[in-house]
């Protein structure tokens, strides 16, 4: 069967383009994360028709179908569970031409997450959410996951810069939801597929929302004696009615594994940093700088330096966003959480974290999102070590039930893909997993589309009302 | 499938609800006409208990709030959200609130207000509840900086058309574990579910606010970093800024016009009907100048947003229809609520999503009993 639908698919697309080599395979086979699949072949279209044709011809097949952007998610999404087909976008990377008026622009799944905001830089505009990996990550990813970043504290996460997305459904017709103009009557389907990690449909183009580059920055790095002073920090500085564009954290260990990398200039006598930015007029920028200053010092700041220029701005967050790079020093594998908690419970989350970390004897450094509560505790081990994976999966377990005790949840911005699908119950009743499998049963009836992912085996079949399971 | 509407079923309704449900509010339906009955449980859980009574009987049911939208379709019991009218939790270091949907959104934003917190909902109509403003996805003036309601809504509680109580989201401002139920939600106008409760995303508000009357919108849209709105009446245009005192004195000196303190919305009756039109923002003049045209009773233009609302005195499908072909052919839509309308006058044709619509509304409603045909394409 393989073997055909290979050559239906050379014969829709040519050989070069339907990649079934043993290696090419086991690449494919994996993403960031620690899950990894089996792919009967990856294929690279290049258009709209292509993929659909792709769908309706895997749909012949009855061969589960993977949508796939760079491969950079931490959860699994884009490993197919079962043997199945991965549909690779990174071809479908044009960008349309930018609507300044109404500011969006549509473009393809495979546009770059860094090259979008440097190509919409002439225009004065950039796209918003700006993960870690905005370096690789693809805009079709982003909408799979409803991915974050830093200056999602502001500006919220993906899910609010998509005004509509092309989707080729699992039985392989092609429709848009959303729209060009605001408020499309009916259901707003555009909300679920967005955060769907390609489960519903693969999206095939995109209409993005850009926002205005502001006319004035300050990147603010503060240094703390303790992890709860700054914790504080980030608590008190939301309750006094400030949202800064991007509010983080690191603790001490994560600070020196980034300054032996970057040398970003990093105060490395201080337990934790913030790296905080405040945009807008510049009246409003000194006035929320000189509030931010202000309430660190009420917490006992050591350390409070204000980026002088452009080169100093990106410096602080080049160390940032290489956080993960750093990791490597320390150990080759690590493993990287991403819970969230209410604000007002970080103080007392991040102690209880420290705390089981410290019970398994286990290296955790910790790089976040602490303005909207979004923890990405990382812990570094060495997989070969023996026992070492167990204890790091034990650890992740209390990490997770912990933060989940506070109100939190599983995961804030990289999706739950396989990775966490089984922790699911742990935060939705079986009538919340149910009303969830509806929503994935509407759009894929016969479960082809990425099955196995985000909802746990046997999800659809609670129904009190006695209706058909 | 239904029971006719007539005193008998109002007889045979009213027993049949009050004999299992004695516990719960019932009255005759005085203001919403076309319901024999309201009933008003006092918790998400009682209103599935009325769904599946209802699914067992046969009765259709309307789920309303202040009923300001909601009047339609024709249904044998208006489940009113009203007793379920409180706040559940506020937590304001976290700009979160979770309140019952039944809870109007004047109330809610006096709450609020003593913290300086705002939920951003439409600013003109303070008797809608949080439910209803919900379920219809309606957002404020201030979408232009704020975005719409719908990205506010964080977490919802639902009693489905199944009969089932559901929990989707969370009580949180960043979250993508699972399907957004609450996402959906938003918006559905009560054909998958009756919204018990809501978790709204807060924010702070500036300490200064100004009202710009300017000449071009245009030019106030390029020149203002993330203005309030800017709307254009028949009065003329005003931009609304805010933030700190500095931030908004530079504002109205780069506007040049003349600025009174606060936000000055625009108000106006409400209209025998109302209708929106909807197209890409850079569209908005020439949707001004046809709105113009028609000779409303009054309109509001969102610049940079692209949604022109207006009255009209009486409906005239031959002008609003020929709105709409203008309006669709820029993928935009014509919304018209009045009293009597057919789904197609309502919304116009339903777009390329109508199957699976049709299909997410069978599982979630699969009998039928929720506001049927209240979305487009009579789903």
């Amino acid at each position: 069967m393989a073997m055909s639908l290979i050559a239906d698919l050379e014969r829709l697309l040519g050989s070069d383009r339907v990649r079934h080599h043993p290696l090419d395979l086991a690449v494919f086979a994996k993403d960031a994360g620690v899950v990894s699949g089996h792919v009967i072949a990856a294929v690279l279209p290049d258009t709209t028709q292509e993929v659909a044709a792709v769908v309706r011809l895997a749909n012949q097949y009855d061969t589960p179908i993977v949508p796939r952007g760079a491969g950079t998610g931490l959860a699994g999404g884009a490993v197919p569970v079962r043997p199945g087909l991965l549909v690779v976008l990174t071809r479908l990377a044009s960008i349309g031409e930018v609507d300044t008026v109404g500011r969006s622009v549509w473009v393809g799944p495979g546009v770059v997450n860094l090259d979008l905001s440097r190509k919409m830089k002439p225009y004065g505009l950039h796209f918003a959410p700006d993960p870690s990996s905005q370096q690789a990550c693809t805009i079709g990813g982003n909408v799979g996951t409803n991915a974050g970043g830093p200056h999602c504290l502001a500006d919220g996460t993906t899910v609010a810069h998509i005004y509509a997305a092309e989707l080729v459904t699992p039985t392989g017709e092609v429709v848009i939801v959303g729209g060009d103009a605001p408020d499309t009557p009916g259901l707003d389907l555009r909300a679920v597929v967005v955060g769907s990690e390609g489960t519903l449909g693969i999206v095939t183009r995109v209409l993005v929302r850009l926002m205005q580059d502001p006319p004035d920055v300050a990147t603010l790095l503060i240094g703390f004696p303790s992890v709860e002073s700054a914790a504080t920090t980030v608590s008190d500085v939301i309750a006094s009615g400030l949202i800064p564009a991007a509010l983080e954290m690191m603790d001490k260990r994560m600070v020196e594994a980034v300054e032996n990398f970057v040398h970003a200039g990093y105060p490395l006598d201080a337990e934790a940093v913030l790296l905080a930015e405040v945009t807008g007029t510049p009246a409003s920028v000194r006035s929320d700088t000189q509030r931010i200053s202000a309430i660190a010092q009420d917490n006992r700041a050591i350390d409070v330096r204000v980026a002088v220029d452009i080169d100093e701005r990106e410096l602080l967050w080049k160390g940032r966003k290489s956080a993960f790079g750093a990791v490597a020093q320390a150990a080759p594998d690590y493993y990287l959480h991403d819970t969230v908690v209410p604000r007002t419970r970080l103080v007392e989350v991040m102690e209880r974290i420290y705390e089981i970390a410290d019970r398994y004897g286990l290296t955790m450094m910790n790089v976040f999102h602490a303005g909207d509560g979004n923890l990405h505790p990382l812990v570094a081990f060495d997989a070969k070590e023996p026992g070492a994976l167990g204890r790091v999966q034990a650890a992740a377990r209390e990490m997770v039930l912990v933060s989940i005790e506070a109100g939190g949840s599983l995961s804030g911005e990289h999706g739950i893909g396989v990775e966490k699908r089984d922790l699911m119950p742990l935060v939705f009743s079986a009538a919340d997993l149910d009303a969830q499998a509806r929503i994935k049963e509407a759009f894929d009836p016969d479960g082809l589309m990425n099955p196995d992912k985000v909802l746990p085996k046997g999800s659809r079949c609670f129904d009190a009302s006695g209706g058909p399971l | 499938m239904f029971r006719r509407i007539g005193w008998s079923a109002v007889t045979d309704i009213g027993t049949s609800i009050s004999s299992s449900f004695p516990e719960i509010a019932m009255e005759p339906s005085v203001t919403t006409a076309r319901c024999e009955i309201v009933v008003a449980p006092r918790t998400v859980d009682e209103a599935a208990q009325v769904i599946r009574h209802a699914t067992e009987h046969g009765f259709s049911i309307l789920p309303i709030g202040s009923g300001s939208t909601m009047r339609e379709p024709r249904s044998n019991i208006a489940l009113s959200t009203s007793s379920m009218a409180g706040v559940i939790e506020y937590q304001p270091d976290d700009l979160t609130i979770v309140v019952g949907a039944g809870m109007s959104i004047g109330d809610l934003e006096d709450v609020l207000a003593d913290r300086g917190h705002s939920a951003v909902l439409p600013e003109s109509s303070p008797s809608r509840t949080v439910g209803g403003v919900v379920a219809s996805g309606a957002s404020g003036y201030a979408r232009l900086r704020y975005g719409p309601t719908r990205d506010r809504v964080l977490e919802v509680t639902m009693a489905t058309g199944y009969g089932d109580v559901v929990r989707a989201g969370g009580r949180l401002v960043k979250n993508v574990t699972g399907y957004d139920l609450s996402r959906l939600a938003t918006g559905s106008f009560g054909s998958l579910g009756v919204i018990g409760s809501v978790c709204l995303k807060l924010w702070p508000m500036a300490p200064a606010s100004r009202t710009v009357r300017v000449d071009n919108a245009g030019s106030a849209l390029d020149r203002l970093y993330r203005p309030v709105a800017i709307l254009e009446t028949g009065e003329g245009v005003s931009a609304y800024v805010h933030g700190s005192v500095a931030t908004v004195e530079s504002d109205v000196a780069l506007l040049g016009g003349t600025a009174v303190e606060g936000f000055d919305w625009p108000c106006h009756d409400q209209p025998p009907v109302y209708a929106e039109v909807r197209v890409p923002a850079r569209m908005i003049d020439d949707a001004l100048v046809r709105v113009r045209e028609i000779d409303p009773l009054w309109f509001v233009g969102q610049h940079g947003v692209g949604i022109v609302e207006f009255g009209l005195s009486a409906h005239d499908d031959a002008v609003l229809e020929s709105l709409r072909l203008w309006a669709q052919g820029l993928g935009g839509s014509v919304v018209v609520t009045a009293p009597g309308l057919s789904s197609r006058q309502r919304w116009g044709s339903p777009g390329n999503t109508i199957e699976l619509q049709q299909r997410m509304k069978h599982l979630f409603d699969p009998e039928g009993i929720l506001n049927r045909g209240v979305l487009p394409g009579g789903v």
